[in-house]
């Protein structure tokens, strides 16, 4: 008498009690019907929308080419705006590097808090990580947009202003992040070193963190990533770095520096991505 | 053992329960007086059913669990109460490897040995793993020992798993135990790896005599290596005593609603208690008495 020999006996018993039902084959007909009847939904909605809106779809694809043409027009970068490369460097320079220290800073005082509140290696006081976990929510929800609007107020359009709104937008969501990591790590290793007497800093230290290690820095790469993003707009409403350059160019109708500028970030955002990718690749 | 020396571990009336779901009110008892006491350079196999209370009655010894009542005296000593630094001390002479090995996987095996040095060390010099010349001889010396020298600097997540557990063994051996608690320690493994395990474990207890207390699921493997054996069933003991006094009827008692000749793989899923063999065999064994 074997496992395997219960198991068969008891499919046998299985398949005899359906052997005398024809199967229902008709349920991938009715799934295909109500795939077609959700896209025709779709369409009918679209276009009852457009016609509630005033909004024509073929003049809006008609005027696309047009529009088009004028782009490449006016925001093509000409020779005279390559005189403006220098100061459009500069001001891409301060954003970068302020957008990587605000990230930094976050990342630094997110792990402390994740480390506390987390719930794998974390401390034991329910209170305080109930705490933490409320600040991060709290935080992560105020858009950046918002700090920046908020801290215009007190603090003016300065450098700090913007690193300020970067840093607070950053830290809620950093924090989020890596209390999410923190919370996945396996239980097994951190078991195995309270078994042989580590404290709650040896703990975290030898297994915590390099269990999460390459987790947390993916995370701080991709908040690097979008805060590079995230900068130039705040720079629009601070009046700093390569936002604010935009803003100038476009304001005063030179258009093809505001074109440089949007070409170079463009430029810069992918060499950043390069970077970090290869950053990531190296550290799995 | 000798009786009449103090006992290296002492277990008494050791009870684990747990809280019912909220509304039930009856509790859930993992552990129901467990009495146990072992000497030096033993090896206890504990077998029993999954969900019998194997691991929480290891887990309650080094205190990762802490037992609802009774009381565990190590070395002369009460341990059910301790607190912090004197916990750690206590843990740091109780080794214990697990079923899925457990090590930090992204560390190297090297690192991962030294980790069982943690207790004994301060919180900077522990975090930051700055142990001792002679702390990673000796981590190079015990990984020799079970076969991995060369792989000391491999990271433990390209390991077999018959090698991570010999890492937890050499990590279970520079903590310089009295005892290893052995939580399914090749419940993981495939035979030949089982075996080299189990040698592993018996040489521990025969050389270093290191007392090792082995939850196994195999009761072959614990007819084979162990000195004595402990049967749990619902989280009380059953059966204690040599492997020659552990009969296919006692076996019969201790995995319960099992059948004749159904060692090794205990029967579960619910429709095991509704086939007539089972129905035959729960008449033939006082179950009612054991739970």
């Amino acid at each position: 008498m074997s496992a395997g020999e219960c198991g068969a006996m008891s499919t046998g018993s299985f398949g005899n009690a359906k052997a005398g039902k024809v199967p229902d084959l008709s349920w991938f007909r009715r799934r295909q019907l109500r795939a077609l009847a959700v896209v025709a939904a779709v369409v009918l909605v679209a276009e009852g929308a457009s016609l509630v809106g005033d909004f024509s779809f073929g003049y809006a694809l008609g005027s696309v080419p047009a529009a088009l043409a004028w782009m490449l027009q006016n925001f093509c970068p000409t020779p005279s705006s390559l005189g403006q490369l220098g100061i459009i460097a500069t001001q891409v320079v301060s954003t970068v590097f302020d957008s990587i220290a605000a990230t930094m800073l976050a990342a630094l005082l997110g792990i402390v808090l994740a480390v506390l509140g987390c719930s794998s290696v974390g401390v034991e006081n329910g209170i305080v990580r109930g705490v933490i976990r409320i600040f991060a929510n709290i935080f992560r929800n105020v858009p950046m947009i918002a700090w920046a609007l908020l801290l215009l107020l007190s603090f003016k359009q300065n450098e700090f202003t913007g690193f300020l709104a970067l840093f607070l937008a950053t830290f809620g969501q950093i924090t989020r992040f890596f209390l999410d990591t923190l919370d996945e790590i396996p239980c097994g290793p951190i078991e195995a070193l309270r078994s042989c007497g580590a404290s709650f800093w040896q703990i975290v230290f030898q297994a915590g963190l390099p269990l999460a290690v390459a987790e947390l820095m993916s995370w701080t790469l991709y908040m690097v990533e979008t805060n590079i993003r995230e900068a130039t707009l705040v720079g629009l409403l601070t009046g700093t770095g390569i936002g604010f350059a935009f803003n100038l160019y476009y304001a005063s109708f030179r258009y093809d520096c505001a074109g440089l500028v949007i070409l170079v970030t463009i430029v810069l955002v992918l060499v950043v991505e390069a970077i970090s990718n290869a950053a990531r690749r190296s550290m799995i | 053992m000798p009786q009449n020396a103090q006992p290296l571990l002492q277990v008494s009336d050791l009870t684990k329960s747990y809280e019912g779901k909220r509304g039930a009110r009856e509790q859930h008892h993992a552990l129901s007086g467990v009495d146990f006491a072992c000497g030096e350079g033993e090896l206890v196999a504990v077998i029993g059913p999954s969900g019998a209370g194997k691991s929480t009655f290891l887990r309650c010894i080094n205190r990762l669990i802490e037992p609802t009542e009774g009381s565990v005296v190590f070395n002369g000593r009460d341990i059910t109460h301790l607190r912090r630094n004197k916990l750690r001390g206590v843990r740091a002479q109780i080794a214990m490897i697990f079923q899925n090995y457990n090590l930090v996987y992204r560390l190297t095996a090297i690192q991962n040995v030294l980790h069982g040095r943690l207790g004994y060390k301060g919180a900077v010099a522990g975090s930051l793993g700055l142990y001792s010349e002679a702390e990673k001889l000796r981590a190079f010396e015990l990984l020799d020992e079970v076969g991995l020298g060369e792989f000391a600097y491999r990271r433990a997540d390209q390991l077999s798993g018959g090698q991570k557990q010999r890492v937890g063994i050499a990590r279970a051996l520079i903590q310089d135990p009295r005892i290893i608690l052995c939580d399914e320690p090749i419940a993981s493994l495939d035979p030949k790896s089982s075996r080299a395990v189990m040698e592993h474990l018996r040489r521990v207890t025969r050389q270093h005599g290191i007392t090792c207390i082995v939850n196994l699921h195999q009761v072959d493997m614990a007819l084979e290596f162990s000195d004595r054996i402990v049967g749990l069933r619902a989280g009380a003991k059953v059966f204690e005593g040599a492997p020659a006094e552990l009969t296919p009827q006692m076996i019969a008692v201790i995995y319960g609603d099992g059948e004749e000749g159904f060692i090794s793989v205990p029967v579960s899923g619910p429709q095991a208690g509704a086939t007539p063999a089972s129905v035959g065999m729960a008449s033939a064994v006082p179950s009612g008495a054991l739970r």
